[in-house]
């Protein structure tokens, strides 16, 4: 936001606004004389100079109060927005390429059992000390300690992730990884945990005696809270007050040559309607992520670009198996039947393209692109179930496990009715949207069903955690990953599905080659399991295997893929166009400053 | 004095029976504060077991909600009486360090459109009282309806939607601009007014009609007496009877009204604050039903009771100073 109209954006003292306002009453004159000062002196102290920099300053959103906001990321409290400034990532994911490039982390190589991680030459923090193995070290233990999923990886913690000199860092693994899974772990990491700030948990949590000693250390890491934070990303924080964090450049960082604006702004906006009004009203210059509904997008200014991008993600139905009649895979292949997904999808995207109803409900991702079919499926595809809304097999299916329709509706052998009701988080509109269809939709062919909506918090800490629903909402993939690893596991080996919907660990299932044939028990966490090591054509077979077993036991149904709007503007901005491969980052307002794809405009 | 001490206990009890009736409701609310923790770590993600969950909550929940309820009553019941308020669960610093700092704020919006519609609403009453019958009467008179009908988050919205973001005259959220150095200057006070006037606004046009056909109606109550029309007969000048014999007279049975709103507008803060993403105490009370936060909580329904208490007690009390025909609340009568 250019800071002419600033006092539109930052909430600021805008001079036009307020001699507009007290214009009439006579004082104006007084006010614009003395705004007139002020504004005089802000431009000459602001970044322009010698450079060819504009003044400017790109603004987006925070949903916490910025001087509320704090910056431990083991503190899950407030952890706000500017985070994604003040750190850099230990690497890079361009979601279109499906490539990593380097970042913080300048170098990797892996072999059978051990990785070892390089850190980026001229990197330093924002105080000026240089970014050290140490921290690396630090990042990747407290995340280890904190339950990041690496840890299952390492024997000891505290032995299994050393120094090798002052810019190396070694990984001891605990067997063979697929790359590809390593590298998903270690990309997204930002690497906060400076030394001087950070060192002493880590000490403490390496020679803690047992495991109540080290939970303590733990615990009074995650109660800390930290309002100055020292970063050393390409901006550093400046101050927070009641409605901005304020972000200056950090000229020290090795990408500051990319950048041509001296400001950061977080402006403070707990709601989705006040960052719609931003947008359409240029408060802010862009959003990470926002669900946008299409009469709200009709609404923006035209040099607002609204990108897509695929969240690999989306709403899925899953099941408690501890209800005798979901445990039941015909049941679950009936409803599959009924539910026509792309209703569903068309619903609950209120009229914009970021729902993607399901083609294959496989555990796969990447429907967008093409990759399920020309990638991961490729050749098989057309053995697999796409479930089409089609009642004579749902009826079929339901017959065969014992059920008969009397009077419209489904009965089970003791006579009593079909009920299947649906939790879901009030909150999450989009999904009650599509739960209000497959409840309609279930209803209509004879299977009673209610939505429960429920306050998101009691949802999510109390009926989804507890089991106290039939059929539940819930993403039915591990988002931001397109590895197909990672989904399976979350189907088969997570907390959700072991402990929230008690998937069982066999399934009895025909092999993918003779699909008609008969069926053969399998234990799909296990193949996942294998799927960790396996590389190349044999990770190609059992991700098919576990495809396949997700397709014809459907221990969730998945409804629709999910891409996220991502907003950037053009109006002071130079930034790439909407359908950019450029923009398939989580999220193009971090990465395109860093890499010089958003630039300010030349005033 | 047997009336003080009274009308002192009274105004203890209710402080009393309000804490005691916001402790049980706000722990009937359907989830707790490890519910909503819960909650947040499973939608972050991050593959974290139930175990590692449980662990986390332990850690940052600091309160005893395993305890049975009246031990917890009766401690926090200590407490207060201590002065000690508890520790905020989510930001995990006393409650009086969260709500502190956000308290002279929504003072200062509530005390502010309390005065601006007061004045505006006794003016206009009086002009109508004087004028009665007229044009300007009729007009007025349907303005003050109008303005009374409508609540204050409705004007609110419309502002903010108009001269927010529409028109841009004014800004959208915030306590002052952040570009100011804080502290006594023009800047800071300008601004200060600037982020406050839409909030003030709404609650004066929501509310100046209503003491303005109040002030109306005792205006043209007291104009029919018979000592006005002596004071006329004895040629004392109009704008005297209008200030002194009138003015002075109708505003009187206000003065109860004015101070019990003090109290109830902390309580249209919590949707006002919300709507202008102004933090001040409503603000700190909607995220902390969100959060469950259960201290911040009672805190902040402590500081709405505590100001309408004060407000009625102080009314009680000072009514017949104002106003010596009543003598105090000593003569059982009340005006």
């Amino acid at each position: 936001m250019t800071k002419d109209d600033q006092g539109g954006t930052a909430g600021g003292l805008s001079r036009r606004g307020l001699v507009k306002v007290l214009g009439a009453t006579g004082i104006a004159g007084a006010l614009a004389g003395c705004g007139g000062r002020r504004a005089a002196s802000d431009n000459g102290g602001g970044g322009g100079g010698g450079d060819g920099s504009t003044d400017t300053a790109l603004t987006f959103a925070q949903w916490a109060v910025p001087q509320d906001s704090q910056y431990n990321p083991w503190n899950s409290k407030n952890f706000a927005e500017p985070r994604r400034m003040l750190w850099d990532r230990f690497m890079r994911y361009n979601i279109a390429e499906q490539k990593f490039y380097p970042y913080a982390i300048s170098d990797w190589t892996f072999d059978d059992d051990s990785a070892t991680l390089t850190v980026r030459d001229g990197l330093s923090w924002h105080d000026g000390t240089p970014v050290s193995a140490t921290d690396v070290v630090n990042q990747l233990k407290l995340d280890m300690y904190t339950g990041g999923s690496l840890q299952q990886y390492v024997d000891d913690i505290a032995e299994a992730v050393t120094k090798r000199d002052e810019k190396t860092v070694e990984i001891a693994l605990n067997q063979k990884l697929n790359e590809q899974i390593l590298l998903s772990y270690l990309q997204p990491k930002r690497l906060i945990a400076k030394d001087s700030v950070y060192g002493e948990y880590v000490k403490r949590a390496d020679e803690a005696g047992g495991e109540e000693a080290r939970s303590k250390v733990i615990s009074e890491l995650q109660t800390t809270a930290i309002t100055d934070p020292v970063g050393n990303g390409p901006f550093k924080f400046e101050d927070a007050d009641s409605q901005r964090t304020l972000l200056t450049k950090y000229e020290d960082h090795p990408d500051a040559g990319n950048i041509n604006f001296p400001k950061m702004e977080y402006l403070y906006m707990p709601t989705n309607q006040k960052r719609w009004n931003a947008l359409i009203n240029d408060r802010t210059d862009g959003s990470a992520t926002l669900f946008m509904p299409a009469n709200k997008l009709k609404q923006l200014p035209e040099h607002t670009h609204v990108g897509l991008i695929p969240r690999h993600w989306g709403l899925g139905l899953v099941f408690n198996f501890r209800n005798e009649h979901l445990a039941k895979p015909e049941v679950r292949k009936a409803l599959a039947y009924v539910i026509d997904r792309k209703s569903v999808a068309k619903n609950s995207g209120a009229g914009t393209d970021s729902k993607l109803p399901v083609k294959y409900p496989s555990g796969l991702t990447g429907q967008f692109s093409g990759a399920i079919e020309d990638r991961w499926l490729k050749g098989v595809a057309d053995t697999f179930e796409k479930y089409q809304p089609d009642p004579a097999k749902a009826t079929e299916l339901l017959e065969s496990a014992g059920y008969a329709k009397e009077g419209g509706t489904w009965k089970d052998g003791s006579g009593a009715a079909l009920q299947l009701d649906i939790s879901a988080p009030a909150g999450f509109t989009d999904w009650v949207a599509g739960a209000k269809t497959v409840t309609s939709q279930l209803s209509s062919f004879g299977i009673k069903s209610q939505l429960n909506a429920q306050d998101t918090s009691t949802y999510w800490g109390k009926v989804y955690t507890n089991h106290e629903f039939t059929i539940g909402l819930q993403g039915w993939a591990d988002y931001d990953n397109s590895y197909p690893y990672f989904h399976f596991d979350f189907l088969f080996n997570s907390t959700d599905a072991n402990d929230y919907w008690k998937v069982p660990e066999r399934f009895e299932v025909p092999p993918l080659s003779d699909p008609s044939g008969e069926p053969r028990s399998v234990t799909p966490g296990e193949l996942v399991t294998t799927l960790t090591e396996s590389s190349g054509e044999a990770a190609l077979k059992q991700i098919q295997e576990l495809a396949w077993i997700t397709n014809q036991t459907l221990p969730v149904l998945p409804l629709q893929e999910k891409l996220a709007q991502t907003f950037l503007t053009s109006d002071d901005w130079n930034v790439p166009p909407a359908d950019s491969e450029k923009i398939q980052l989580y999220w193009p307002t971090e990465w395109l400053p860093r890499t010089g794809d958003w630039t300010a405009k030349q005033g | 004095m047997s009336y003080l001490l009274r009308r002192t206990g009274q105004a203890v009890f209710t402080v009393f029976a309000v804490v005691s009736l916001s402790f049980g409701i706000v722990r009937l609310l359907p989830g707790g504060p490890a519910d909503y923790l819960r909650a947040q770590l499973i939608q972050q993600g991050g593959g974290l077991t139930q175990e590692q969950i449980n662990q986390r909550i332990a850690a940052q929940t600091n309160i005893a909600t395993d305890e049975p309820l009246y031990v917890q009553y009766v401690d926090y019941v200590w407490d207060v009486l201590h002065l000690d308020f508890g520790t905020s669960i989510w930001y995990n610093e006393p409650v009086t360090a969260v709500l502190g700092p956000a308290l002279p704020w929504t003072v200062f919006l509530m005390a502010s459109a309390l005065f601006v519609q007061f004045v505006i609403g006794v003016s206009l009453g009086a002009f109508m009282a004087y004028r009665e019958g007229s044009r300007f009467d009729t007009g007025a008179t349907a303005v003050s309806l109008v303005s009374n009908s409508i609540p204050f988050y409705v004007i609110g919205l419309l502002f903010i939607a108009f001269l927010g973001y529409r028109f841009d005259l004014f800004p959208t959220g915030g306590r002052y601009a952040s570009s100011v150095p804080v502290g006594p200057n023009l800047d800071f006070v300008l601004s200060v007014l600037y982020h406050g006037a839409l909030p003030i606004l709404s609650l004066v046009v929501a509310s100046f009609g209503g003491w303005a056909l109040t002030m109306r109606g005792n205006s043209i109550r007291v104009l029919g007496e018979d000592y006005l029309r002596v004071a006329r007969l004895r040629g004392l000048p109009e704008r005297r009877i209008a200030l002194r014999y009138v003015g002075r007279n109708a505003i009187l049975p206000m003065y109860t009204g004015l101070l019990i709103s003090i109290g109830f507008m902390f309580g249209g803060s919590v949707i006002l604050e919300q709507i202008f993403a102004y933090p001040g105490v409503g603000y700190y009370l909607i995220q902390a039903i969100g959060q469950r936060d259960y201290p911040v909580m009672m805190g902040a329904f402590m500081i709405i009771a505590v100001a309408v208490t004060i407000g009625v007690f102080v009314a009680d009390l000072t009514y017949g100073y104002v106003d010596p025909r009543a003598k105090g609340g000593e003569n059982s009568e009340s005006y």
